[in-house]
């Protein structure tokens, strides 16, 4: 009796668990700091910015650039403070962070194992969904994670083959997955669909940019990819895409936040602690930061992480580290 | 035509011109222009488009040597040869049989490195005897059965090198590598060989551009195929280059551009490579570019068009000016005739106010002369007058005084009373021409010129109840008028007394006085007509100058129409005569309300005799 009911239990978990496999690791562990040299954490930071002298030097990734970069320029303006703000990527952030050149990082994606420098502390601003595309004309309108997995897996070769399209029948055409497998050292983003590139299909096409991905998904017919609605407005002139569905769940803010969208980015920003980097004027600065993103709630999907805390996501210190 | 022509004016002329002489040469430029245009923009399209469809047939090339790259280094993989060496003892004596895989197999790399390489259809494990043992398929189509047993000579020419050959009429293209036993020597057996298959359709084309194809243009590409290279295989665009379709038939439709063969050395088809471009898209090409051209040609014309008419607006303006000037001056200071509305356009306008202020000049420096001369006689005539006026005076007194003492109906009285009569006629004459040559000095005041009007026309009564004339007037209610009453009374009785004269059998006396506007001068306008026997036309012209009369010797001093003339003009005004024979003479006066333009200055100027 006590077999079949742990069979059942067993059989139930079984797709489930499989499913999971897939799924890369939301977030890295906070306690796990990357070690750097001895003194290393005493050095101040120093900007690169020849002749001028501002007071914060703010380096964002693409992702909070178009969503903060006016707000700072004008929060400069009124607190009467000069404040430098570059637009980058992830790893552009990393590296200056890294080098201490910095007072305020911004990231698209969880920490990874190396970006946990010493001193230095993640703010989480909130996050927001990963649209999975699809061209135009492809009649498909909503997949479940599973076949969007089998499909970025290569199981499928044309998209007639994949089942259950909610009653519509997929177009004799070859499928073209088309990814853009950026930040591999940090979890969560692409790594919530397939957990490492290995998982991908051998005939995945890689791009390295977001207009490309946005651009080969609008000119191929059987293409698949996958982006931020905030990206896929901002380069909407590389031609149109449709967002689908997921699991019969648009990606918007209630059912991201609610943990029944499953993919998703988290935006970060940092700050130095510690007598010999840190900057009041940073700090304050980013505080403001994250009571502006309240406003943002709802903007091409974005969950502050004020309303992550409410749905039972969990933090340490202001860091989002895990799921609800 | 050319009548009409002139009439329009001197702009729209230009205008006219410049659009007709405009269109004509915009027509003929356009002509050379577009098909100049055209063939450079052709030229250099079909230049670019050569080189964008070699650029894509090296990246074809390069995909096509991957090949056998690929499969070089996938052979000398670890885990490739691991693979083998533990298959390898299990494939000896083992009945033949091929293990399908959609799965990526072990002997085959992660995802991740594959990507990396070229894009597999087909990989084939084959043992060391040559026979296939396991079958990776990317796709779900089964590959086709020769490709199961592969001949000695595909297995040898795709060795080293990529192999293109038709597979169950499919073309495909086959690279392969052996794995040799370890040690060294040419004696060293193949322990197994790794054969890559791809067949040559519309997704190798792709991928061998992958994955940004026919960004340019919406370039076409085809392979064309055996035996003359007229066919398509297989384009990256089947809906619009199917496979089999002619190439003639698609040259009337495409730009076909760099065709070429493939040389890899090893291949038993013909194959070769072109680039298509749709003709309506060079088409639209073209035509947005010369459309652009034309817009921008005729936006030049319209500003150019409208600059000139502008010009020429200017230009006909200051003619117009100019023209006005002449007129005005002509008038002003030539006392010329107002200039009657002449025909045709601005400058033939100028041209002919020109040519008469010549005239006007000529004719008044004529005058001149003749007025200095005649001024010179008046001066001496006034001085001779004044001189025999005293003797005159004394003539006729001592006259009167001897008619009254002689008796009555004597020979002596009636001679006296001739000598009488003489004086009176002389001194009038006298008075006359002292009157018109002595520089006057007008008394101005205002009056009212009814009262001017009636005051001489009562003079003038019991001549008319003589003569049976009726007078008939119609003076209105004309606002009164800054003149000296005298000197105008004067005109006006010179006037009447000459069409009373004319008048001698009866007739109709008409006077007439009203306001009018002349060229935007106020005017009092007096009109004296009668219904007598009318001025010749060769005299009426010569009516006005001093001395001159028609009437019969003894009856007039031929002074009175000078003088009316004199005080007209001295008011600032004028004086005109019309004339019919047997229907009578209208003689108008013309006195301008304000006369400040040279009433001032004709109030001390001397007369001219």
């Amino acid at each position: 009796m006590i077999f079949l009911f742990l069979l059942q239990v067993l059989l139930f978990l079984a797709p489930a668990s499989a499913d999971d496999l897939l799924k890369g690791p939301p977030f890295t562990d906070p306690s796990v700091i990357q070690p750097m040299p001895e003194g290393w954490e005493e050095q101040p930071v120093i900007h690169e910015t020849g002749s001028r002298r501002p007071d914060i030097v703010v380096t964002l990734d693409q992702h909070l650039y178009p969503l903060f970069a006016d707000y700072i320029r004008k929060y400069a303006a009124r607190e009467r403070i000069s404040i430098e703000v570059d637009e980058g990527t992830c790893g552009i952030t990393a590296g200056k962070l890294a080098r201490k050149t910095a007072d305020v990082g911004g990231y698209c994606c969880p920490p990874g194992g190396a970006d946990r420098l010493p001193g230095l502390s993640f703010h989480t601003v909130g996050i927001m969904p990963v649209a999975v595309l699809v061209h135009p004309d492809n009649p498909v309108e909503d997949l479940d994670i599973r076949q969007v997995r089998e499909i970025f897996g290569g199981k499928f070769y044309r998209w007639s083959e994949v089942k259950d399209l909610g009653g519509r029948r997929g177009k004799n055409i070859r499928i073209e997955a088309i990814g853009r497998l950026h930040c591999k050292l940090r979890p969560g983003h692409w790594g919530l669909l397939l957990d490492n590139e290995d998982l991908f299909s051998p005939s995945l096409t890689e791009v390295g940019t977001i207009p490309d991905m946005i651009s080969l998904v609008a000119r191929m017919p059987g293409a698949i990819g996958y982006e931020v609605p905030l990206m896929v407005g901002r380069y909407s002139k590389q031609g149109k895409v449709k967002v689908i569905s997921l699991n019969g769940v648009a990606p918007g803010a209630p059912a991201l936040a609610a943990g029944r969208y499953p993919l998703y980015r988290t935006l970060n920003l940092t700050t130095w602690e510690g007598k010999a980097a840190k900057n009041e004027k940073a700090e304050k600065l980013v505080r403001q930061l994250l009571s502006e993103a309240e406003h943002l709630e709802g903007k091409h999907g974005f969950v502050p992480a004020s309303s992550l805390r409410r749905k039972g996501w969990k933090f340490k210190g202001d860091e989002l580290v895990g799921e609800p | 035509m050319f009548r009409s022509l002139e009439r329009i004016s001197l702009t729209m002329k230009g205008l006219l011109l410049t659009l007709i002489v405009g269109t004509a040469a915009w027509a003929a430029l356009d002509y050379f222009q577009s098909r100049a245009l055209e063939g450079i923009f052709l030229g250099q399209l079909e230049e670019r488009l050569d080189r964008e469809a070699q650029e894509d047939r090296i990246r074809f090339d390069s995909y096509v040597k991957a090949h056998h790259e690929s499969v070089k280094l996938l052979v000398a993989q670890k885990g490739f040869m691991d693979y083998v060496e533990r298959k390898c003892r299990g494939w000896k004596g083992a009945p033949e049989g091929v293990v399908f895989r959609r799965e990526l197999p072990e002997w085959l790399p992660k995802p991740s490195v594959l990507r990396s390489l070229v894009r597999i259809r087909y990989a084939l494990l084959l043992d060391g005897k040559g026979r296939v043992r396991e079958i990776y398929q990317a796709v779900p189509e089964a590959p086709p059965g020769a490709l199961l047993k592969p001949t000695k000579l595909v297995y040898q020419l795709s060795h080293n090198q990529a192999f293109m050959t038709e597979i169950e009429d499919v073309p495909f293209l086959v690279a392969s590598e052996s794995l040799m036993e370890q040690g060294e020597g040419r004696k060293r057996r193949t322990t197994a060989t790794l054969m890559l298959a791809s067949p040559l359709d519309n997704y190798f084309l792709k991928a061998s551009q992958r994955p940004y194809h026919g960004q340019i243009f919406a370039l076409t590409f085809g392979l064309v195929t055996s035996p003359r290279l007229n066919r398509i295989l297989v384009s990256t665009h089947p809906e619009l280059l199917p496979p089999g379709a002619e190439l003639d038939a698609l040259g009337k439709k495409y730009l076909i551009t760099g065709k070429s063969f493939f040389d890899y050395g090893a291949s038993d088809l013909t194959l070769g490579f072109a680039a298509f471009v749709p003709l309506d898209e060079v088409d639209s090409m073209v035509g947005s570019i010369i459309s652009r051209d034309r817009r921008q040609r005729a936006m030049t014309a319209f500003i150019l068009i409208s600059a000139f008419a502008l010009i020429m607006l200017v230009i006909t303006r200051r003619i117009e000016r100019v023209a006005a000037s002449i007129s005005d001056f002509s008038r002003q200071a030539l006392l010329g005739k107002p200039y009657e509305d002449m025909k045709g356009d601005e400058l033939h306008i100028l041209e002919k106010r020109f040519h008469r202020l010549t005239e006007e000049v000529v004719s008044s420096r004529e005058q001149l002369v003749q007025s200095e001369k005649l001024s010179a006689l008046g001066r001496l005539t006034a001085n001779v007058a004044h001189e025999i006026r005293h003797p005159l005076t004394s003539i006729g007194g001592f006259a009167r005084r001897l008619n009254r003492k002689f008796p009555a109906e004597t020979v002596e009285k009636e001679y006296a009373e001739i000598i009488i009569s003489e004086v009176d006629n002389l001194e009038k004459i006298l008075r006359n021409v002292l009157t018109y040559s002595r520089g006057t000095a007008l008394a101005l005041e205002s009056h009212d010129p009814d009262g001017i009007i009636e005051e001489s026309l009562k003079i003038f009564e019991d001549r008319c109840l003589e003569q049976s004339i009726r007078v008939s007037r119609d003076l209105g209610d004309v606002p009164e008028i800054i003149v000296d009453r005298i000197q105008v009374a004067e005109a006006v009785k010179n006037l009447l007394s000459n069409s009373i004269d004319a008048m001698p059998d009866g007739g109709t006396l008409t006077v007439t006085a009203k306001e009018e506007t002349r060229r935007g001068r106020r005017y009092l306008v007096v009109q004296v007509a009668d219904t007598g026997q009318g001025i010749p036309a060769d005299k009426v012209q010569m009516i006005f100058e001093p001395f001159f009369t028609t009437k019969i010797l003894g009856r007039g001093t031929g002074l009175g129409l000078s003088i009316c003339k004199k005080i007209v003009e001295d008011h600032g005004g004028f004086i005109r005569v019309e004339s019919q024979m047997d229907e009578g003479s209208v003689f108008t006066l013309y006195l301008p309300y304000d006369n400040r333009g040279n009433g001032g200055e004709n109030l001390s100027r001397p007369s001219k005799l």
